[in-house]
Formats: structure tokens, C-alpha cells, sequence
């Protein structure tokens, strides 16, 4: 089955909805800044025990 | 084996699935036997995605080769948080727009029927391979602790995933593996305090940690820039990331974990929350 796909727009603009994030922006920056704590955690870990 | 192993054993085995098949009875559409009722939560959707990622394999294989070389192989899920932000942000608003069953459908559409039968094919190519080694390595484990014959347990228990599988579709598996993360949550926790209970005495959590890092165990983060080293910050964040968007973001057995969301925000939260 081939030809232009038919666009549905009702998924694009759903909120996260949940408090303090108004935009998926800020929970994907949430999440990254959540990964660099945990790397720089590993390493300040890794340093205490060497 | 105790009473204990016993009721973990087989309420694993054959409760959860059993539980799956009645739970799932009544699904007779295509539509939800593939995408289930469309109606799975964020959680559910979160742990369904950790537990097809881990399978017995992950418990077998990745503790031996991490106590033998070091924390180097777990660096590659580095570049899984931004995997999963991308596969949030750009696949899967693509997926659910166009409301397709498959990966591979999507495929068909934005190119021809060539491609789709050509991602497919791999697809059970690959996976028909990894069943094959997943069903294997717990069964061995099996036949040395219970006596029983290999091939028996290797066809019990693809007979018994293939039932729920079968009759319950997508929403099965998901309810099943909800219940499957929560045992090996259980079981990780209850490894790691009978691990701290058994340590020799005096020795403690810190003088265990201090040993393990004489030994060179906990460097998990390397920011080497040497080209020849093969597990750096680097690598992990580059190969991991491609590594973890062809998983997250092209696998069947991934997406449709995920197309079953109640929402486009069920299914990114879940993925956010499986990350976090």
C-alpha cells in the first residue's frame, strides 16, 4: 500500500499534563538532566571507592 | 528447591500465564487482539517496555560479563535516554498519527510493500533467533536445578508462552510482563539484601565497595577520547544511541508495547517513566 499518508493531527498537541511540566520540552530535559545526575553519581561513586 | 522457589516458580510460570489467558478471554477484534483495548496506562506501558528488554538472558549473561570485565559493557545503554526521547518526540507521534498496527506497516506506507516485507522478515528473522536463545539459556538452568530432560522444558515453555501469546495478543503479553517485572523487581531487591546480610562479617557495604573498586569494578563512566578504547562515554552515548533507536524505535516487539497506550501521553510517559 503506497501514496501520501493521511494526517491525523489530533496526536500532536496533548499535553503531558502533569504538575510543573506544561510541555514535553521540560519533562525530555527533565529526563535528560535525570540521566547526567545518575553518569556524574557513577563517577563521583566510582572515584569515594576506588 | 524449597516451598519458597516452588510458588515463585510455578506462579510465575503457569499462574502469570494462566492469569494473562483469562484476563485477555474476551478479545475477538484485530484491533485490540494487536494494539490491545488501547486503554494500557503509562505504568503498564513502563514496565511492560523494562520487561521485554529483559529477558532471562539479561539476568544470565549480563552479571557474568559484567564481573568479568568490569562495568564496560553496561556503557552502551548510555545513549538510551536520548534514544527514547527522540523515538518519544518523533516516532511515535508518527505512529499513532497514521494509526498503523506495525512498524513495518508504516514502512508500506511512507515507501512500498517491497520495504515493509523486507523490515518484517528481518524482523522475525531476528527474533525468531533470539527466542531460540532466550528459551534455551533459562532452560538449562532449569534442567540442572530440577533433573528434568532439556528439549521437554525448551517445549513447555515455548508451549506455554505461545498459548497466552495466541489467545490473549498484545494485551497479554503486557499484563503478563507486568506482573513478570514485578517479580524480578522482587527478586533483585531480595539478591541484594541477602548479598549485604552475607557479607563476611566486618567487612560492610563500604569496605565491599572499597574492594570492588581496588579490583576496578565500578568505573562505570569512562571519558577517555582514545579512538582505540571500545567503551567510553563516547561510544555509549553514539552507539548506544543508534543501537537503542533501532530497538526502541523500529522493533515490533517494542512498538507495540507502546502503540497500546490509552494516549499519545500514556505512551510517552511510559516511555519517560521506563527511562527514569
Amino acid at each position: 500500500m503506497t501514496g501520501p499518508l493521511p494526517p491525523d493531527q489530533r496526536f500532536d498537541d496533548e499535553p503531558p499534563d502533569l504538575p510543573g511540566f506544561h510541555a514535553w520540552r521540560s519533562v525530555y530535559l527533565f529526563v535528560f538532566g535525570w540521566f547526567v545526575l545518575v553518569v556524574i553519581l557513577l563517577a563521583v561513586f566510582a572515584r569515594i571507592f576506588s | 528447591m524449597n516451598v519458597a522457589d516452588w510458588v515463585v516458580f510455578l506462579g510465575t510460570l503457569g499462574g502469570i500465564a494462566a492469569y494473562g489467558s483469562w484476563r485477555t478471554r474476551q478479545i475477538r477484534s484485530l484491533n485490540t487482539y494487536l494494539k490491545g483495548r488501547r486503554s494500557t496506562g503509562w505504568v503498564t506501558i513502563g514496565l511492560s517496555v523494562m520487561a521485554t528488554q529483559a529477558s532471562a538472558i539479561t539476568f544470565l549473561s549480563i552479571p557474568g560479563q559484567a564481573s568479568r570485565v568490569a562495568s564496560d559493557s553496561c556503557r552502551i545503554i548510555f545513549g538510551l535516554p536520548l534514544a527514547l526521547i527522540i523515538v518519544s518526540g518523533v516516532f511515535l507521534p508518527m505512529y499513532r498519527r497514521f494509526g498503523v498496527y506495525t512498524a513495518y506497516e508504516f514502512l508500506g506506507r511512507r515507501f512500498d510493500w517491497k520495504t515493509r516485507l523486507l523490515g518484517a522478515g528481518l524482523f522475525l528473522l531476528q527474533r525468531g533467533f533470539a527466542a531460540g536463545v532466550t528459551i534455551y539459556a533459562p532452560a538449562i538452568i532449569l534442567s540442572t536445578m530440577l533433573g528434568w530432560r532439556l528439549d521437554l522444558i525448551i517445549v513447555f515453555i515455548g508451549f506455554l508462552v505461545i498459548v497466552y501469546t495466541v489467545t490473549g495478543g498484545s494485551e497479554a503479553v503486557s499484563l503478563t510482563q507486568k506482573l513478570q517485572i514485578a517479580v524480578i523487581f522482587v527478586g533483585m531487591v531480595t539478591a541484594f539484601i541477602v548479598l549485604l546480610i552475607e557479607l563476611p562479617a566486618g567487612l560492610g557495604f563500604d569496605g565491599a565497595a572499597h574492594i570492588a573498586g581496588a579490583l576496578g569494578k565500578l568505573q562505570a563512566v569512562d571519558l577517555s577520547i582514545d579512538p582505540s578504547r571500545r567503551y567510553t562515554l563516547w561510544t555509549g552515548l553514539l552507539g548506544g544511541l543508534f543501537l537503542a533507536l533501532s530497538y526502541f524505535g523500529t522493533d515490533q516487539s517494542q512498538v507495540q508495547r507502546y502503540l497500546g497506550g490509552d494516549s499519545l501521553r500514556e505512551s510517552r510517559l511510559g516511555l519517560m517513566f521506563m527511562r527514569s
